[in-house]
């Protein structure tokens, strides 16, 4: 393809150069063919040159607004990526099509360039165009005076509408939820027959109803550009007695329409995405895992009492508490996914967390159980494997792993072999034991009994077997 | 398809009119300004042209916005119903988000590119008519000047389109590692090991940004060699009627032209060519709207399931009957199947429902989305009265969280033992003759599972339930 663009970029200019040199030709034949030749094609020659380099340059402009904008969506993406690797608390809220969709939005915010800088700097160009014709010709000065002034109000009245870009985006954003859920929820309603009527239940007409308001509003702003133009244009015939300097207004109006209204549309854009720079958290590495007078919570405490225990005395915990109190947060506030309200926490700097739904990597069975440790050997993989009652379900290391077609007890077991083939002896499980039936619970049991150090939330209590397990009441 | 018509086929009628007077106008303006400079006079008509000409245009597009805005309901829903009728929807509810997409792109399509198109013929035939008036002799060079257009546009475009069609895998590859990189990054950051991830994406970002580039370089170049071709052949125009006005040339056809009629030709001669340029700027649009229509019909549809013809309550579970009124235990160990077992009976999978009547059915990690309770049931065809819903709210200790039916219910805000019993109430709003549930206390500490099939053991009606620890008091299906 790149070899295609530089031939065409070559064919072009050999073109420019032949009308060149048929200029020059003319020039010679002149003498020779008499005045036909020579008065056709000299200035036809000099005009297709014009033409040409008004091609080429615009060629160049685009390519050249093009490559900053894809420099700016590769910069932002990953500064996005770097900002969660520091901070993860953000993207933990965040579901797979809400990420896809804040994907699009980098590629969005990269379009600023097209749709904002250029028009502005097109603007620029437009204004000192117009200020080289009123030193040539003074009296357009009132004409362009005029047109400044309308642009300038136009401009004024669509910032002040900027705020309706913003408002379709969270519209959008509501819709887009709506049809994901119903998608998500349709194991129910095509069960129940229900999934045709509950298209009923979008609601997008306060969607549609701003984008009409919208189309109103460009329409009104437009009409606004035209009047401007109109108004210099009958200006400039007024003032103007040369005929051609009246026929140059006239045209040189018309050419301005397009560019003017871009640029009074730029001042309509959204404000620009801003990610906030990266700030790293993890500044609680003590050699055990310690809560030191911790509250934790969204808004407001869940927990009645300060929590207080150090892995250091009780080196096997099992957090209990009825469903809802705020078990799953306190391990996230200990491993360092959440911040606490209140107090300090502490953790050694390896550690091995399992969370209730570890995160399937796309790619094959060996890169998601060697995750946190590459250099482990295949025998290895597999012995781990073969103690977990993977190894029927997951015969090699080298297919790949479809995480929809894995139950949620296989899931957490691939999560569970990932800890085992890191170097931890510490461990933070949330919920090992769910959806496992009775064999795979004693394989689970006898791996975590190997382990030193850990806090475990289950509803399992089979947990409690484990020699020295200390139970330890979420104070709720 | 579900009663919506196909909406893409109906034309935009008025903002066609409307385009076609616009050029007339054009017409008038070119006219009038001509003779104001060639005789030195004023007309006040002039303006007025130009301002018809200006507010047709504009309220041509807006009649286009309008049009489009007003199938933009009835779009959504086909694409809505389309995922939802392809095979296990559920599966892939990112077909929302692309379905969402969908719905914009072919709007701005509509908006665009799909009017340009309309309009491209009328509008240049209207102008080409007014140069013809003028002077055939460029008219007909302007003729010959236009079938060059649409061959360099399919030359390049069809180049692009296979170009920006892998440019368009690599993106959608390129989103999809970010994604999961992103859906990772909390465990990779708990176990300190991010760095491998960010440098993968780093590098897939920086090759796919390289790519897109070079797709850049050709396609503009359609839209430059367009406006190579415009460009010059109103510079032929130009220098022809320059040439001629200055009684230059002796060629009879371009001699007789007069100032007033070499001035009409010069402010006509770019709007012959400007449909075309307005095309080529949004073609893009009109390809992604394109693209967009073929992912959808690349989902499929799935034939619904047949309706049971067994009576309200009664079950068929591997061949086997249970009369209405069974309590019903599948045991199997982790991984044996349950689930699928359950959702073969509802019809989901397979083509048959082997449940007769009603179902109310609780999943493993059931659906919950942000709404009061008074939509969840709405949703559902859930029919009891309020006194009803509320004593179930009681009765699944649902009541100290949950204080009246239409306060909204984020479900982050739940617990799983939580989610799992709203989900109950839900099915039994529905007084369903079955309820099915699918390890419906996982979630739960034995205590409080204990009370939720206690509970379900009193209802009168057939239940089934899917569950690695033993019920007691139940007709047992092994797996």
């Amino acid at each position: 393809m790149a070899v295609l663009a530089s031939l065409s970029g070559v064919v072009l200019l050999w073109l420019s150069g032949g009308f060149i040199m048929a200029a020059g030709l003319a020039g010679i034949a002149a003498a020779g063919l008499g005045a036909f030749a020579f008065n056709l094609m000299i200035p036809s020659a000099l005009v297709r040159l014009l033409a040409l380099t008004r091609v080429v340059a615009n060629y160049a402009e685009r390519l050249a607004l093009h490559d900053a904008m894809l420099e700016q969506i590769h910069a932002l993406r990953l500064a996005l990526l770097k900002r969660w690797s520091v901070d993860p608390n953000e993207g933990l809220a965040q579901q797979g099509w809400r990420l896809q969709r804040l994907m699009g939005s980098l590629d969005r915010s990269g379009l600023r360039i097209l749709t904002v800088q250029a028009p502005i700097w097109a603007g620029f160009g437009l204004l000192s165009a117009m200020v080289i014709a009123a030193l040539i010709q003074p009296t357009l000065f009132w004409v362009f005076a005029w047109i400044g002034l309308g642009a300038t109000l136009a401009a004024r009245i669509a910032k002040r509408v900027q705020g309706l870009e913003n408002q379709m985006l969270v519209l959008d954003e509501h819709v887009t939820e709506q049809q994901v859920g119903l998608l998500q929820g349709s194991r129910e309603l095509i069960a129940y027959q229900r999934h045709h009527t509950a298209l009923e239940h979008l609601e997008d007409h306060n969607l549609i109803a701003l984008e009409e308001r919208i189309a109103r509003t460009r329409f009104g702003l437009g009409l606004l550009v035209d009047l401007t133009l109109v108004g210099g244009f009958f200006i400039g015939l007024l003032l103007l007695d040369d005929w051609i300097w009246r026929a140059a207004c006239a045209l040189g109006l018309l050419a301005m329409h397009d560019p003017l209204e871009r640029w009074v549309l730029s001042f309509a854009q959204q404000d620009e995405i801003l990610i906030p720079s990266a700030t790293p958290t993890v500044d609680f590495v003590a050699r055990h895992v310690i809560a030191k007078n911790l509250s934790v919570g969204i808004d407001h405490a869940l927990n009645s009492n300060p929590i207080d225990f150090s892995l250091e005395h009780t080196p096997r915990l099992v957090l209990t508490g009825p469903s809802g109190v705020g078990k799953t947060l306190l391990l996230e506030v200990l491993v360092g996914l959440r911040s606490p309200l209140s107090g300090h926490r502490h953790r050694p700097e390896k550690l091995g967390y399992l969370p209730q739904q570890p995160h399937i990597f796309q790619g094959t069975v060996r890169e998601n159980l060697a995750l946190y440790d590459p250099q482990r050997s295949d025998t290895e993989l597999l012995t781990v494997l073969g103690v977990l009652g993977l190894d029927q379900r997951l015969n090699t290391l080298d297919q790949t792993i479809d995480a929809d077609q894995l139950s949620g007890g296989e899931i957490r077991r691939i999560g569970l072999a990932r800890l085992m083939l890191s170097d931890t002896s510490t461990w933070v499980l949330d919920e090992p034991l769910a959806g496992l039936d009775d064999l795979n619970i004693e394989r689970v049991l006898q791996v975590i009994d190997q382990v030193p150090q850990w806090i475990i939330v289950s509803h399992d209590d089979s947990v409690m077997k484990l020699p020295d397990a200390t139970t330890y009441p979420f104070p709720y | 398809m579900n009663g919506f018509a196909t909406p893409g086929r109906q034309r935009p009628l008025l903002a066609l009119l409307l385009s076609a007077l616009s050029q007339l106008a054009m017409l008038a303006f070119a006219y009038a300004l001509s003779s104001d400079l060639a005789q030195g006079t004023l007309s006040p008509l002039t303006p007025v042209w130009l301002i018809v000409r200006l507010m047709l245009t504009r309220t041509a597009q807006y009649a286009c916005d309008r049009h489009a805005l007003g199938l933009q309901a009835a779009q959504r829903r086909e694409h809505l119903s389309a995922a939802l009728n392809s095979p296990s929807p559920w599966r892939d509810s990112a077909k929302g988000l692309i379905a969402q997409q969908a719905t914009q792109r072919i709007q701005l399509a509509m908006r665009g590119a799909d009017f340009q198109v309309l309009t491209l013929v009328p509008c240049i035939v209207v102008i080409w008519a007014g140069l013809a008036w003028t002077n055939t002799y460029l008219a007909i060079l302007v003729l010959i000047s236009m079938p060059i257009i649409p061959v360099f546009m399919v030359l390049i475009g069809s180049r692009t389109e296979q170009a920006a069609q892998q440019q368009w895998a690599g993106l959608e590859h390129l989103a999809h590692t970010l994604i999961d990189k992103l859906r990772g990054l909390p465990d990779l950051y708990v176990a300190q090991a991010t760095d491998a991830a960010l440098n993968q994406a780093d590098s897939a970002s920086a090759q796919h940004r390289k790519v897109t580039f070079d797709v850049l370089k050709i396609a503009f170049l359609s839209s430059a060699a367009i406006d190579f071709i415009a460009s010059l052949a109103i510079a032929f125009i130009a220098v022809h009627v320059g040439v001629g006005l200055l009684d230059l040339l002796s060629f009879q056809a371009i001699d007789q032209i007069h100032l007033q009629q070499g001035l009409f030709l010069l402010i006509l001669a770019p709007d012959v060519y400007l449909p075309w340029r307005r095309l080529a700027a949004t073609w893009h649009d009109r390809m992604q709207a394109k693209q967009a229509r073929e992912w959808i019909q690349a989902w499929g549809t799935t034939p619904p399931a047949k309706p049971s013809e067994l009576a309200p309550g009664e079950v068929i579970i591997n061949g086997n009957h249970y009369p209405a009124g069974s309590k019903i235990w599948v045991s199997g160990a982790s991984g044996q199947g349950k689930s699928r077992l359950l959702e073969t009976l509802m019809g989901l999978v397979g083509t048959e429902v082997n449940i007769g009547g009603k179902i109310g059915w609780v999943d493993q990690s059931p659906w919950l989305f942000t709404a009061s309770i008074r939509e969840m049931l709405a949703l559902v065809d859930a029919s009891v009265d309020d006194s009803t819903a509320h004593r179930y709210l009681r009765e699944l200790d649902l009541s100290a969280r949950i204080h009246n039916l239409d306060e909204p219910i984020a479900p982050h805000t739940l617990s799983g033992g939580e989610r799992q019993r709203l989900a109950l109430l839900r099915a039994m709003a529905r007084q369903p003759d079955v309820l099915v549930l699918d390890e419906p206390t996982a979630a739960l500490d034995a205590q409080n599972s204990d009370r939720i099939w206690n509970w379900v053991k009193t209802l009168p009606i057939t239940v089934i339930a899917a569950s690695h620890t033993p019920i007691t008091h139940t007709a047992k299906v092994q797996l």
